[in-house]
């Protein structure tokens, strides 16, 4: 249990971690006022964690380690596609260069952002830096989830004598519902927009993010590990 | 060298059937994307919302039950919990499918009806009028695309639950819930930017962005009488439907494929090659935008 108990709060802290990463742009950014994700940040984080779990899910029985990699990588490629496909509605559905004044320079293209921007905006779509912070917090959400998943399927599996898919179920629904909180928790510490790592708003909610992902993930893992201990023991 | 031909079999019906997802994954995510733009569902109805309280009367649908991926998710589940039990109950796969996108579909239905109408009446106080016609033509198309979406969702969720080989270790229901929920997000996404940035903002010049004292000044003529969301739909389904619809289905594809062809270990290292490709291809359109378009023109 106790072993349950760290990994839950490891893998929870660390989605909440990545949802920061993430560039969101919210409801603006559907209107190519904003840059970033054109949608609210849980939104885009659940749809990240679910493939991910879902990747994890179908390499069930695999190592414990393989089962967290499958999982990052599949929320990873959900989220660069995403990304890649909307910028292309930007650049040729709306045709608008993708551009952010969160920052100057782009530092790995060294494309300026403030003359790409329309006046009254505050940019469009995804420019390469954010699109590296939203790989890194996929992979980080990614490596959280089915690090949550992975615990919660083996402890389930070892205590329980359940099939493999009534295990699995009640393991996907139990993450499901962390990401969901801890998704939700870190996007009001955001607030609104946010462009990635580069943004200035990323250094000030960073820590205390980090702090009350934290402390959320305890609260909530200790209240798993209670539920579990009566579904085994009780 | 022996081959195995019943593990080559196995391999071979599951590409075939990954593949079949992905086709069915597409067609999901056009008629997700394509039903979030009739009734005006995501993001973008936020300007649906604000315009009467600017002065724009429009005869557009307007709802938002919830966020796109909660309502396509819980849609799912209804759909995919019907067919469960209906599997239970040894029914045919095609009635299943069927039976059971149609019953979720009523109940989305029922809550885009309620929620048209309560969103409206809400905004008596700008005088904006509730439009029986409105309700009347929009809700069969709403219906049509909702269908169709639930019934490949649920679909997809069958494929993966009973079919592949070895088959996702989840049960039905909870497989549609999350087919539901990345459906959702993806074409919240994506499709939506068409709807909310172009074709709600013709009146403005291509590519000029939309800035925030625009906001709420949305196109309510069309080239014949208001424009309605059918209008709307027929536009986003030249460009943003086709989009979401591809970009789901990649998705779906690449997440099985991967690890049918390479293997757990390769597939690590492909599904990170991918991720790498598409980063490469994003920085291309960056630098192929900013050559087209150009920097602002300040005037």
């Amino acid at each position: 249990m106790w072993e349950l108990l760290i990994s839950l709060i490891i893998g929870s802290t660390l989605i909440g971690i990545g949802v920061h990463f993430i560039p969101v742009g919210g409801a603006p950014a559907a209107i190519s006022t904003s840059a970033g994700i054109p949608t609210g940040a849980p939104m885009i984080t659940i749809g990240m964690g679910i493939t991910g779990i879902l990747s994890a899910a179908t390499v069930i029985g695999q190592p414990y380690y393989v089962m967290v990699l499958v999982g990052a990588i599949g929320s990873m490629i959900m989220m660069s596609i995403t990304m890649f496909f909307s910028n292309i509605i930007h650049v040729y559905g709306v045709g608008v260069p993708l551009s952010s004044s969160n920052f100057e320079k782009d530092p790995i293209t060294g494309f300026e952002q403030e003359n790409y921007v329309s006046p009254g905006t505050t940019g469009h779509g995804i420019p390469t830096i954010s699109f590296i912070s939203g790989l890194i917090g996929s992979f980080l959400g990614g490596i959280g989830g089915s690090i949550a998943f992975g615990s919660l399927y083996s402890v389930f599996s070892t205590y329980l004598e359940y099939t493999a898919v009534i295990d699995g179920t009640i393991a996907t629904i139990f993450s499901l519902v962390l990401f969901f909180i801890v998704a939700v928790m870190a996007s009001y510490n955001i607030g609104g927009t946010i462009q990635g790592f580069l943004d200035e708003k990323f250094k000030q909610k960073i820590i205390p993010g980090t702090i009350s992902c934290f402390l959320i993930s305890v609260v909530l893992s200790l209240l798993y590990v209670f539920i579990i201990w009566g579904l085994i023991y009780g | 060298m022996e081959i195995n031909w019943g593990n080559c079999m196995d391999i071979l019906s599951n590409l075939v059937l990954v593949a079949f997802m992905g086709l069915i994954a597409i067609i999901a995510g056009m008629f997700e994307d394509l039903e979030s733009d009739v009734a005006s569902t995501s993001n973008p109805n936020s300007q649906v919302q604000l315009a009467p309280q600017i002065g724009n009367l429009h005869k557009l649908f307007n709802r938002a039950i919830s966020g796109e991926p909660l309502l396509v998710g819980t849609m799912a589940a209804i759909s995919g919990s019907i067919a469960y039990v209906l599997f239970t109950l040894n029914y045919p796969v095609v009635l299943v499918l069927l039976i059971s996108a149609l019953v979720a579909t009523l109940v989305q239905t029922i809550f885009s009806i309620t929620s048209y109408m309560g969103r409206i009446t809400s905004q008596a106080l700008y005088n904006q009028p509730l439009f029986l016609d409105v309700l009347h033509k929009h809700v069969p198309i709403m219906a049509a695309h909702a269908f169709i979406t639930l019934l490949s969702v649920t679909t997809i969720s069958y494929i993966m639950c009973y079919l592949l080989n070895p088959a996702v270790p989840l049960t039905l229901p909870v497989i549609s819930i999350l087919m539901g929920i990345t459906l959702g997000s993806i074409g919240s996404a994506i499709g939506d930017i068409h709807y909310g940035a172009e074709k709600l903002y013709q009146n403005y010049e291509f590519g000029s962005g939309i800035a925030v004292s625009n906001n709420g000044n949305i196109v309510t003529k069309s080239s014949l009488g208001s424009n309605n969301s059918i209008d709307v739909v027929n536009f986003c389904s030249k460009f943003g439907g086709p989009i979401t619809g591809a970009c789901f289905g990649i998705i779906i594809f690449l997440n099985f494929w991967i690890y049918l062809v390479f293997g757990i270990k390769y597939g690590l290292i492909a599904g990170l090659i991918i991720v790498l490709l598409f980063f490469v291809l994003n920085i291309f359109i960056e630098r192929k935008a900013r050559s087209k378009f150009g920097e602002y023109e300040k005037n």
